[in-house]
């Protein structure tokens, strides 16, 4: 049990360790988003009026989605580079090592949220302070669903191209067809289905929910989701890592 | 170790080991000797865990790899054939992550990492991040790894692949020097021939996913054949009685020798019937052996490059 333990904590010690190390990626993760949040929160500020309360929850969450998944990509670059082998040959649970990962890939993440967040306070989004924590429970919990979907398809994908084909033509649909960039209430029916049919929406909904107020589901229902949703994946990808074979 | 009747066959029909049977006894070294693609990786990959045979059984270190797998890895330890290191983080902490999945406190973690850093000689490299180590200095960090947790049985894949002969030489003390200490079991794949006579108390030749043969050198040496003459000359040798084969050999001809005592009698016959420009007598060696077994000269080739670096900043 002790050494399950010391897994998971080495795998996210390593996975910290090599995100402060590669001081260029972390450079990225940082400053991308914010093209996103000047281009959609400040370039199209005249379009509507609480245009910038919607859409900088939304852009967090997506730059948390697209962080998380590439949980995936360390998976197989582990693979590539020869290192799953110590870690697959290890006297250890692999639900261990999954757990491990994903809580390194879900503190990258919310360390880029919580920077975005700041920023987004100073371009001026009106935040609730006192929805800070339970924002950031939702934050952890759709970031544990992408990283779970990240870590299922790295453990069954063994080179970066198709890694980057899922996150092609999954994960971006995912992020763009949901509650982050679309409000159920003023898309036309069909569109709406597909967010209310989308699990992120309800993580994303429930930050807003919390973060400014203007949420379109119930919480508890968004809450609900969530957590379930995030379970599954998770269960999903330590089933799929657990029948790597190298 | 005992190992009986292992198969893998892979998706799409290739049968990569068939009928792999062999026991090793606590302490012996052993080596697996055969050409790339023979399934010497295959059948480590299975005894550690990391494949599931198609069929067939094994027990490693003293527990089943396929019920009790856990146990196995335990008490195992592995040089891979590839580089299984992390080379964004230091050699220490490589150990360190290691030594942490192995269950080992703190005090036997900063004592166990100092003795083997010392035992392959990197204390002083240490701290430096993996990737500014060469090669050699790799396979040294990836024996210490393997050491670490003082495993009873240890494999060897190819452990002194693709390095200069004076890296492999040390290598080779490392391991000999640790074996003697720790009692340990080796099983080791190479297809350097030198190597695995001087190192290995018996040897299985395995090819094309069968084990052909078992034994020590001398007896693999002395069943199959005894001496080989090496003959240059501008003729064209016929069958000579006692010769039991004869094969080109670059410039020259070598004559496989099955019974050492016709030797003099093969010699005379030469020099009386052909024009020889050079003639040289030498004991039988494995590589010989080998070639007679599976027909196949098992070149020393040239280690296989490493797959190509993909460009920074695609992930963790």
């Amino acid at each position: 049990m002790n050494r399950n333990i010391q897994s998971v904590y080495v795998m996210w010690w390593r996975i910290m360790i090599r995100m402060i190390r590669a001081k260029g990626r972390l450079l990225g993760t940082m400053v991308q988003p914010l093209f996103f949040m000047v281009a959609f929160g400040l370039g199209l500020r005249g379009v509507g009026g609480s245009q910038l309360n919607f859409i900088l929850p939304g852009i967090i969450a997506m730059s948390a989605i697209m962080s998380s998944v590439m949980a995936g990509i360390g998976v197989i670059w582990d693979r590539e580079f020869g290192f799953l082998k110590e870690v697959l040959v290890a006297p250890v649970s692999r639900v261990s090592v999954i757990i491990g990962r994903a809580a390194g890939a879900i503190t990258t993440t919310i360390v880029q949220s919580i920077w975005l967040g700041f920023i987004a306070i100073i371009m001026g989004a009106e935040i609730q302070l006192a929805g800070v924590i339970p924002a950031l429970i939702f934050l952890i919990l759709t970031s544990t669903l992408a990283v779970g979907i990240g870590l299922s398809f790295g453990s069954i994908i063994d080179d970066f191209e198709n890694f980057q084909i899922v996150q092609n033509i999954i994960i971006m649909p995912m992020t763009f067809l949901s509650t982050a960039f679309i409000s159920v209430e003023f898309a036309p029916s069909w569109l709406a289905l597909i967010v209310k049919l989308n699990p992120f929406s309800y993580g994303i909904d429930g930050m807003r929910h919390f973060l400014t107020g203007a949420g379109s589901f119930n919480p508890a229902l968004d809450l609900l989701v969530i957590s379930v949703c995030a379970a599954l994946s998770i269960i999903a990808s330590a089933w799929f890592f657990e029948r790597i074979e190298i | 170790m005992q190992v009986k009747n292992l198969k893998k066959t892979y998706k799409g029909g290739i049968t990569a080991i068939d009928d792999v049977s062999f026991n090793i006894q606590k302490g012996e070294i052993f080596g697996f000797l055969g050409p790339n693609g023979a399934g010497k990786t295959t059948t480590i990959k299975i005894l550690t865990t990391l494949l599931r045979p198609t069929s067939g059984q094994a027990i490693v270190a003293g527990y089943d790899i396929s019920k009790n797998s856990n146990k196995v890895r335990e008490n195992i330890g592995i040089v891979f054939q590839e580089p299984a290191l992390d080379d964004r983080l230091t050699g220490k902490e490589n150990l360190d992550f290691h030594a942490r999945l192995y269950g080992m406190n703190k005090a036997e973690r900063k004592q166990r990492i100092s003795e083997v850093l010392e035992l392959v000689g990197l204390t002083q490299r240490a701290d430096s991040l993996v990737k500014t180590y060469s090669g050699g200095m790799q396979r040294r960090l990836e024996l210490a790894r393997g050491l670490m947790h003082k495993p009873t049985v240890l494999f060897l894949d190819e452990p002194t692949l693709g390095l200069d002969v004076q890296t492999r030489r040390k290598i080779w003390d490392y391991i000999l020097r640790v074996k003697d200490t720790e009692n340990m079991t080796i099983l080791l794949t190479t297809h350097y021939m030198e190597e695995a006579e001087k190192v290995c108390e018996r040897i299985a030749i395995i090819d094309a996913g069968k084990i052909l043969k078992i034994g020590t050198t001398a007896e693999l040496i002395g069943t199959s054949c005894g001496t080989v003459l090496e003959v240059k000359t501008a003729d064209k040798i016929k069958n000579i009685s006692g010769v039991k084969q004869i094969k080109k050999n670059g410039e020259r001809v070598d004559l496989v020798v099955k019974d050492e005592k016709q030797t003099t009698k093969i010699v005379k016959e030469l020099m009386n019937n052909y024009d020889i420009i050079e003639l040289n007598i030498r004991k039988a060696s494995l590589e010989d052996v080998f070639v007679q077994m599976t027909g196949k000269s098992i070149r020393e080739e040239k280690p296989q490059k490493m797959r190509a670096r993909i460009p920074r900043g695609h992930g963790r």
